[in-house]
């Protein structure tokens, strides 16, 4: 053991301070990595220390109890979440992939193109709560209620960059040839997109898709804006609707114990839930044998 | 691949449309505003819903502020406040003719604090109250504080303050009582549900008040009796106007409510700083906010009926969560004020 | 390299007349539809943002940004403190990330055995799957807490008689827990992103270095990262981007202080936190014009950003093929 920890130091290489500087900075770069790895550790394990307990099937499919007491669920935020990201795909994948054929296929260096390009990327990092504020004020003002519409809007609207870059990047990746040889062959172009092009490059829409959903499912600063919350199982699309990150922040800031706890296992679920659906994916993808991205 | 996305997506959607569909005939109204009501309103709306499983009272604690402002941009079906309307509000609401003020419960404000070591229940005085939160009193040994505990032997810790960060009823009672006990208080600050604190951090609502003295020691905030109690958070007795150290038990909210001579007819009025030998000082009440013309009548006559039964049948649960009844001639005017609630044409409280 | 079968039976083709140009034109009449719907929801936005802050513009004038003062009862706005809070919180959490990103992603690839080099990677990148409400939540109940019995507590008494700056208020929540808690959640972005722009470092440098006599240590920080410096700073820019628009974890952890800081314990808020925070519970209608202000200026800010470092990623990733 120490002659092997000799010859991993020996093969830094360098002499006297040259190998010391060489130690301590490797040395740096493990701390580094040991604090990476320690905040990742720390928080998954107390999501499961605190959470593990609160997970049981009462949690989830009842609603919540009146305030401070014990035995409620967080049934309607698990449904809500469905919702509002079902009512985020109709939205965004329609939208943010045909922004994605736009900008990989037809946009060229015009002005407009131009102007279209940056927009898109500059959306991307426009930060939610402003998205928020536009749906408030075009929805829901207007209709008089907070609502499920108006959660999945504002989602969806977040959703289109993304999924228009995703979508973007992925055809790129199609090579013109296959495009070639779909036109060579009398082909329209809107056959050789539906046809060839998209079916080339469905395994990384979907992916984008996925990823998109991901994101898109830890979003909590526009919904506050738009569909408020709801202590009871979604009745309508038009009326406000609880969701599963709005349900955390709620819990995690009141002083009750037992919404603490709840808070934790509702945290663990969504967690392990988006990293369970994605390592279900990669999984997938790669037994279909699709390039790993 | 693509067949599991598309069979998962539509199980989802045809839950949720079935979902819809039981529910189709259910009324669901969605109420918003005060933190102070909060354990006493989700307990309502739970019972209520026992006995009316087909009645939703969605109640959203996002705060005083915000449920005035919700209510008035008419994006709820009913607002919870414990601080009423202002002239500027009640006119942009259209007036006294178009406003209801119904209230549905009083409680205490309480000072409560985190100090760990001293178990004795602390007492304040109105002048070390106001010194705290105009930041003129920094240590939990200051003359002023140990004035009002005699033999109570207090550490050099410093006081950290918090306040309410939102839109807020219970600041609005906190400041109301600071305004009248204290000159240097009405000049430098003022009163409202939004003020610029000059010391302290900010929870939002009730509970985050509760969960940052709950967590902080050295901390003291102003909070709603029932987040004090129900979280095991020590709070203080305070000097009422006759002198006497009061808790801010139930039943010395309504001694504060006794000493109110007389309910102004729009049913705004303020409970601190009462004069009665018994009263809490530090008192409020929470009003049910509503429109004399609902806009929607179906929605209408369940929110009526709703407050109806909170008013009479829901105040047994008020005491084990420690929220005063209401006095009879108060239940009677809010009664009265219902029943000028109009759901196209006719008053909603018929059946 | 993906393959794909062409479908075109040979009756389809016999059919290519009016129709398919029909089919194109619809084809290219929808995309461009779709376009203009989202540039115009991005205006809309933008038209929104304008129109509900007109009252407060109107009021308070470009002034505005450097007022500070909170003052809901007399109506007296000033964002500076946001603006201010909205800084120092992003620089610090990029600083923050930026050192230790950096130093884990050159662990990862200079370091440690291939076999591990894998596994710590995923790992690393489970963080980015942690939404922000999760990283609020383990902020406000444990790292806040945390912070307050040790850290903030220490600084008070050791440093705190002689140094104002230390002598604050130990409430926990406050810019130290914002801080530490968005500088975890870029690290991911930084470490991997760092660690693409280091693997795509040629041999050949390297072994030159190695020829020269240089130690191992020195061929990693004189060799590999400056040539991996255009891909190291995109990653430093993207954070930075990610960090100015992060609502919910610091909505948490920040403490909601309306004034500028003074001392190292001191809260705040920024543009984000304090929009997500207050606009449900506004007091009055300027109140809420004040905070739309705010969110035009968090716009306008994130806009500039975000064009800047688009204009900066394109040319450094033409310069070494970095892809962000």
């Amino acid at each position: 053991m120490a002659s092997e920890l000799k010859t991993s130091i020996d093969a830094l290489g360098g002499r006297g301070s040259r190998r010391w500087r060489g130690l301590v900075g490797f040395g740096l770069t493990g701390v580094a990595t040991l604090i990476s790895l320690g905040a990742l550790f720390s928080i998954l394990g107390y999501l499961i220390y605190h959470g593990i307990g609160a997970i049981n099937w009462a949690f989830l499919v009842k609603e919540p109890a009146a305030v401070g007491e014990a035995g409620g669920g967080i049934a309607p935020s698990l449904l809500g979440t469905a919702i509002l990201v079902t009512i985020s795909m109709i939205i965004g994948v329609p939208l943010g992939v045909g922004v994605g054929i736009y900008l990989s296929e037809i946009a060229g260096e015009t002005p407009f193109a131009r102007v279209a390009r940056i927009s898109i990327n500059t959306f991307i990092g426009v930060p939610s709560i402003i998205v928020g504020i536009f749906v408030y004020f075009i929805l829901v003002k207007p209709t008089n209620t907070f609502s499920a519409i108006a959660g999945g809007l504002a989602l969806g609207i977040i959703m289109i960059p993304i999924m228009a870059r995703t979508t973007e990047d992925v055809l790129r990746l199609v090579p013109n040839s296959i495009r070639e040889a779909g036109l060579a062959l009398g082909a329209p172009r809107w056959h050789v997109m539906l046809h060839v092009v998209l079916p080339a490059a469905r395994a990384g829409v979907i992916t984008g898709g996925i990823l998109a959903v991901a994101r898109v499912a830890g979003e909590t600063a526009p919904l506050i804006l738009t569909a408020l919350g709801n202590e009871y199982y979604p009745s309508s699309l038009f009326k406000p609707i609880d969701e599963i990150t709005l349900r955390i922040l709620k819990y995690a800031r009141g002083p009750y114990d037992v919404w603490h706890q709840q808070a934790y296992g509702a945290a663990l679920l969504l967690v392990f839930g988006v990293a369970a659906g994605s390592l279900l994916l990669r999984l997938s993808m790669r037994a279909q044998g699709a390039p790993n991205r | 691949m693509r067949l599991f996305g598309r069979a998962s997506l539509a199980v989802i959607v045809l839950v949720c449309l079935a979902r819809i569909g039981a529910l189709a005939q259910s009324g669901s109204l969605t109420g918003a505003g005060s933190t102070f009501v909060n354990p006493l309103m989700s307990k309502w709306s739970k019972e209520y819903h026992g006995l009316h499983p087909n009645v939703q009272i969605n109640y959203q604690s996002i705060g005083s502020g915000g449920g005035r402002q919700q209510f008035l941009a008419k994006t709820v079906a009913f607002g919870a406040s414990d601080a009423p309307l202002t002239d500027e509000q009640l006119a942009q609401a259209g007036g006294v003719a178009n406003v209801v003020h119904v209230p549905v419960t009083q409680g205490s404000v309480v000072i409560a604090y985190n100090l760990p070591g001293v178990s004795k229940q602390l007492q304040f005085s109105p002048e070390s109250i106001a010194g705290i939160y105009l930041g003129t009193i920094r240590l939990w040994n200051d003359p002023k504080i140990v004035a009002d505990n005699p033999g109570v032997s207090l550490p050099t810790k410093p006081v950290l303050v918090v306040h309410r960060s939102d839109g807020s009823g219970t600041t609005d009672i906190f400041t109301d009582y600071l305004t009248k006990v204290s000159a240097e208080w009405k000049t430098k600050v003022g009163h409202g549900t939004s003020v610029q604190w000059p010391a302290g951090i900010g929870g939002q609502g009730n509970e985050g008040v509760a969960n940052q003295v709950k967590n902080t020691p050295g901390g003291v905030g102003y909070i709603e009796l029932a987040y004090a109690r129900q979280n095991k958070i020590p709070y203080g007795s305070v000097k009422n106007r006759a002198g006497n150290y009061m808790d801010p038990d139930p039943k010395n909210v309504t001694n504060a409510a006794a000493s109110l001579k007389e309910v102004p007819s729009d049913l705004r009025f303020s409970i601190t700083d009462q004069a009665g030998p018994q009263a809490y000082p530090i008192a409020g009440s929470t009003w049910v906010l509503l429109y004399k013309q609902q806009p929607d009548v179906e929605q209408g006559k369940l929110v009526v009926a709703f407050v109806e039964w909170a008013i009479t049948d829901g105040q047994k649960y008020a005491t084990e969560l420690d929220y005063a009844v209401l006095a009879k001639n108060l239940v009677q005017k809010s009664q009265a004020a219902l029943r000028t609630v109009m759901c196209g044409g006719k008053p909603c409280l018929q059946q | 390299m993906a393959t794909a079968t062409v479908e075109v039976s040979p009756s389809r083709l016999q059919h290519r007349t009016r129709r398919s140009d029909m089919g194109d034109r619809i084809y290219e009449a929808v995309i461009k539809s779709i376009i203009w719907v989202v540039l115009a929801i991005f205006a809309g936005v933008f038209v929104v943002l304008v129109i509900g802050a007109w009252p407060a513009i109107k009021r308070f004038g470009l002034g505005f940004i450097v007022e500070t003062g909170w003052d809901p009862v007399h109506l007296v706005f000033g964002a500076l403190p946001f603006i201010v809070g909205t800084v120092i919180v992003a620089l610090g959490a990029m600083v923050l990330a930026g050192g230790v990103g950096l130093m884990t992603a050159v662990c990862v690839t200079e370091v440690l055995p291939r076999w591990l080099q894998g596994p710590v990677t995923w790992l690393i990148e489970m963080l980015a799957f942690i939404p922000s409400v999760v990283y609020g939540l383990f902020g406000l109940l444990v790292l806040a807490p945390l912070l307050q019995s040790t850290v903030e507590m220490w600084l008070l008494e050791h440093l705190g008689a002689r140094f104002a700056f230390f002598n604050g208020a130990p409430y926990g929540v406050g810019y130290l827990s914002a801080i530490v808690i968005l500088a975890i959640m870029l690290l991911p972005l930084i470490v991997t992103l760092s660690r693409e722009a280091l693997i795509l470092v040629p041999r050949e440098m390297k072994e030159a270095g190695y020829g020269l006599g240089l130690e191992r240590w020195s061929v990693v920080w004189h060799i590999s990262v400056p040539f991996a410096r255009n891909g190291i700073v995109g990653a430093f820019v993207l954070s930075l981007g990610r960090a100015l628009g992060e609502t919910i974890a610091v909505a948490m952890t920040i403490g909601g202080g309306f004034h500028l800081p003074t001392t190292i314990m001191d809260q705040g808020y920024t543009l984000a936190s304090v929009i997500a925070n207050e606009f449900n519970e506004v007091s009055s209608d300027m109140y809420l014009s004040a905070l739309i202000y705010c969110g035009l200026i968090l716009f306008v800010i994130t806009v500039v950003v975000n064009i800047l470092a688009y204009f900066i990623i394109r040319r450094l990733s033409g310069v070494h093929g970095f892809r962000a």
